[in-house]
């Protein structure tokens, strides 16, 4: 049955009539504001960015987290004290590959890096000022400052750790390094074993993974949670941050130390002579991520983070030498402790001093004469058969 | 069969062979590419590419010359009534001089230890170095560790590849073994297989005129490279050890001459004359190169082409007494890196293991320099640290050793060829067996 055949407009039935009556006054009231809206546009004037809804601006309009921020007008950064290349340091004279995003001036130093560079990236996005504030004693007080609101966020070449998770919101990682062992090439590994490039987690395994194979590691670092779970049956042997671990190795109170590789390429790099004596051995399929932490109150600024850690991510430590090698290398060789603590003519007339055992000399180097006494004899011997044998001459099968 | 002497060439080729080999015009293209190298960097990087086309051509010709001369000479010696008296002479003489150079480089480092010395900035200089190989990692890769590691290097796996290999020890190796067969061969055979070695010897011969027609343009190129590359960082960190072996390197020389002037009873005038174009080339080019040419001037010195292509090529390959002294030298500064207090009974194993290495080493100095960890692994030293110092003090005397090997060989030859006659015995082929040998 169609409309027309139940008669809605005809009026032909009792209840038809009636619908009728409803769906008229249902129209007229629909034309009659359809007429009033275009007498108040037409009154009023009509504007498209009137509309509440395109007005992004507005802070009633921002996520309450952003909407904070910009109505502080700034961006607060905690960053540690000190110096982390190429995370952030202290840009000096001849620091070379260092761009205009990653600079910033504070108190009349130039602080640069990476992590200035995804904060600048961050505060400009939201529009606001860009507020650094460096001097945190470690990078836990750093994470307890973000976590405690004093700071929006940490940028200072954080590890993700388990301590952290619970207190703050890391970002995605912009940097991933591989967790390494430092050995002394003068000793052998525990257990008589063998680590080679190739070397697979099950070598390592079988040489670290011991009873009797001390591992050293900085107590309280984001690498003492991990070595109970790299290693669980070796034997833990802590020291306190700044200490020297290489000490350690020299003195054989552990068997290798802990931590991740770019600190070990970075040490090294600093003091080029350790070569001589350590060795790094990556550890196979290890992950260590450096994030950027973020208030836990601020979810959207924590997913902006995730976005600019994507954009600038380094997926291993080569990759990150490759990038910013001349940068590592050119701050690397201005600060170099040698370069600090001797001026460069003095060098080569510097004592033969062990360069980690201060204070320590090399056994003395001097001639030994039953050293020359015993090689000096049998020199003559084979000189004088060596001539004597030349000595036959025009007596063999010389054509002459 | 003797295969006849090619003849002289004429027009512009032979005089562009004559003039590169003339040492005056070497030494000058020599000299060019070291100012290059040292001062326009960008045109050395230009020049590489030519220089190591150039090293590419050259070396080509190493293996089959070394190889072919090698076979028909041990099997003429093999065959000859003297033979076994050529080889036991040899034997002799080769290990003679590489004991004295073992002995003769440890000595000198043990006396120049205060001199060697590795201050901070020595240490930190091979620790830069260190970091850099480890960066390559591959180039430790080859050696195999142990005394059975050390034989497995140059015993080949597939007699066919080893022509194809880089390493000239397995080279050596499977042609003396060949050499040693063709001599039990009899007849028709023989002659043919020995005529083939003979051909294939005289084409790389003349592959290798060729290519020297070209030596100073491709010395320049070369060194030009080579000279950029070796900073002056590298020159003073590693003065000393530089020092200690060049001093080393004028005594050897010294030894070498007196041998030479001894045994041929030629005035040093007439021996420079003859020898001077191989000492040329092997110096500004390579031993391998020389090789060729040193044989033909050892044979107008009177000496018979059946000993001096088995001596002279054996000698080459088997008795580098630079690389023997530069371990020594090496291992004593390693030991005093590592704050090793060296014994009396330590520096005679030094000396023997560098002897035994140096007799064994072949090739490139990159292929030479992992080598000395049999040298330093019997010492408890660790041996990434010694193959970082030869990789980088090599390529600052690289031509000495390359000079020294020639000159050694030359030395050797004399010592060899001046076998007494056993009665009525020829060093040459029984004539109803006529066999090809090199000319």
């Amino acid at each position: 049955m169609t409309v027309a055949e139940r008669g809605i407009f005809t009026g032909k039935t009792g209840a038809n009539s009636r619908f009728s009556r409803v769906l008229f006054r249902c129209l007229s009231l629909l034309v009659f504001g359809v007429c009033s809206a275009v007498f108040s546009f037409a009154a009023n004037g009509y504007a498209a960015d009137d509309l509440p809804v395109h007005r992004p601006d507005e802070p009633f309009f921002l996520l309450p987290d952003i909407q904070k921020i910009k109505a502080r007008g700034s961006l607060v950064v905690a960053q540690k004290a000190g110096e982390n290349p190429p995370f952030f340091f202290l840009e000096r004279a001849k620091t070379q590959g260092v761009t205009e995003a990653m600079r910033f001036v504070s108190g009349g130093e130039t602080v640069a890096g990476t992590d200035i560079e995804i904060a600048k990236m961050l505060a400009e996005t939201l529009g606001v000022v860009f507020d650094l504030r460096r001097g945190y004693a470690s990078s836990q007080a750093v994470v307890d400052a973000v976590a405690a609101g004093e700071a929006d966020m940490g940028a200072s070449g954080l590890r993700v750790t388990f301590d952290g998770l619970q207190k703050v919101r890391f970002s995605e990682a912009y940097a991933l390094f591989s967790y390494a062992l430092l050995v002394n090439r003068h000793a052998p590994l525990p257990g008589g074993f063998e680590i080679t490039e190739k070397s697979g987690t099950d070598d390592f395994e079988r040489a670290f993974n011991r009873q009797d194979c001390k591992i050293g590691v900085e107590s309280r670092s984001a690498v003492a949670e991990q070595l109970p779970l790299l290693f669980p049956r070796a034997t833990v042997v802590q020291y306190a941050p700044g200490e020297n671990p290489s000490e350690l190795l020299l003195s054989h109170k552990v068997d290798a130390v802990l931590d991740d590789d770019f600190t070990f390429l970075f040490s090294m790099i600093l003091r080029p002579e350790q070569n001589l004596y350590f060795r790094i051995l990556k550890i196979p399929d290890s992950q260590e991520r450096i994030a950027l932490a973020v208030n836990p109150h601020l979810p959207t600024l924590a997913s902006l983070a995730d976005e600019a850690a994507r954009a600038m991510r380094s997926d291993s430590t080569k990759e990150l030498f490759k990038e910013y090698g001349s940068l590592i290398h050119s701050f690397a060789a201005e600060t170099s402790p040698r370069q600090a603590r001797i001026p460069k003519h003095q060098a080569a007339t510097e004592n033969a001093a062990h360069p980690l055992r201060d204070g320590q000399a090399l056994p003395p180097s001097g001639i030994s004469p039953a050293a020359l006494g015993a090689l000096g004899i049998p020199l003559l011997g084979f000189l004088t058969a060596w001539l004597m044998m030349a000595g036959r001459r025009n007596r063999g099968t010389r054509k002459n | 069969m003797e295969l006849e002497k090619t003849e002289p060439r004429a027009g512009l080729f032979a005089f562009l062979l004559g003039l590169s080999r003339k040492p005056w015009v070497c030494v000058s293209a020599a000299a060019l590419g070291l100012l290059i190298g040292l001062n326009f960097k960008e045109l050395a990087a230009m020049l590489a590419p030519v220089g190591e086309i150039y090293m590419k051509l050259l070396t080509l010709t190493v293996t089959p010359i070394i190889f072919c001369a090698l076979v028909t000479g041990i099997s003429q010696l093999l065959g000859s009534g003297d033979g076994k008296k050529y080889i036991r002479r040899t034997l002799a003489t080769l290990a003679c001089g590489t004991l004295i150079a073992g002995f003769l480089g440890t000595f000198a480092a043990i006396s120049a230890a205060p001199f060697l010395n590795p201050d901070a900035e020595k240490r930190e200089f091979i620790g830069h170095a260190l970091a850099n190989l480890e960066k390559k990692a591959s180039s430790l890769d080859h050696v195999q560790p142990g005394v059975w590691g050390f034989i497995k290097n140059f015993v080949p796996e597939n007699a066919v590849d080893t022509l194809a290999s880089e390493n000239l020890l397995s080279v050596v190796f499977m042609a003396i073994l060949l050499g040693a067969a063709l001599s039990e061969v009899k007849h028709r055979p023989k002659e043919t297989a020995a005529g083939l070695f003979a051909a294939v010897y005289e084409m790389f011969l003349c592959i290798l005129d060729w290519v020297l027609a070209f030596l100073p343009l491709g010395l320049c190129c070369l060194l030009a490279d080579q000279a950029s590359e070796v900073g002056p960082d590298a020159i003073r960190a590693m003065s000393a050890i530089v020092i200690v072996y060049l001093a080393c390197f004028l005594l050897m020389a010294v030894l070498y001459a007196a041998v030479l002037l001894r045994a041929t009873g030629k005035t040093p005038k007439e021996l420079w004359r003859t020898l001077k174009e191989p000492f040329t080339v092997a110096f500004v080019a390579s031993s391998d190169s020389a090789l060729p040419m040193t044989m033909e001037k050892m044979a107008d010195l009177g000496y018979p082409k059946e000993m001096l292509n088995s001596a002279i090529p054996l000698s080459a390959v088997l008795n580098r007494h630079g690389t023997a002294i530069v371990f020594a030298i090496t291992t004593v500064f390693v030991a005093q890196i590592y704050g090793v207090q060296l014994t009396a009974w330590n520096c005679l194993l030094i000396a023997l293991s560098c002897s035994l290495v140096g007799a064994f080493d072949s090739g490139e100095y990159v292929t030479i320099a992992p080598m000395i960890t049999y040298v330093l692994v019997p010492m408890d030293l660790p041996p990434a640290a010694g193959v970082a110092i030869i990789l980088t003090i090599w390529p600052i005397f690289e031509w000495f050793p390359e000079l020294q090997c020639i000159m050694a060989s030359c030395a050797n030859a004399t010592i060899v060829g001046n076998i007494e006659k056993t009665g009525d015995e020829q060093p040459t082929e029984n004539p109803s067996e006529p066999v090809a040998s090199c000319p």
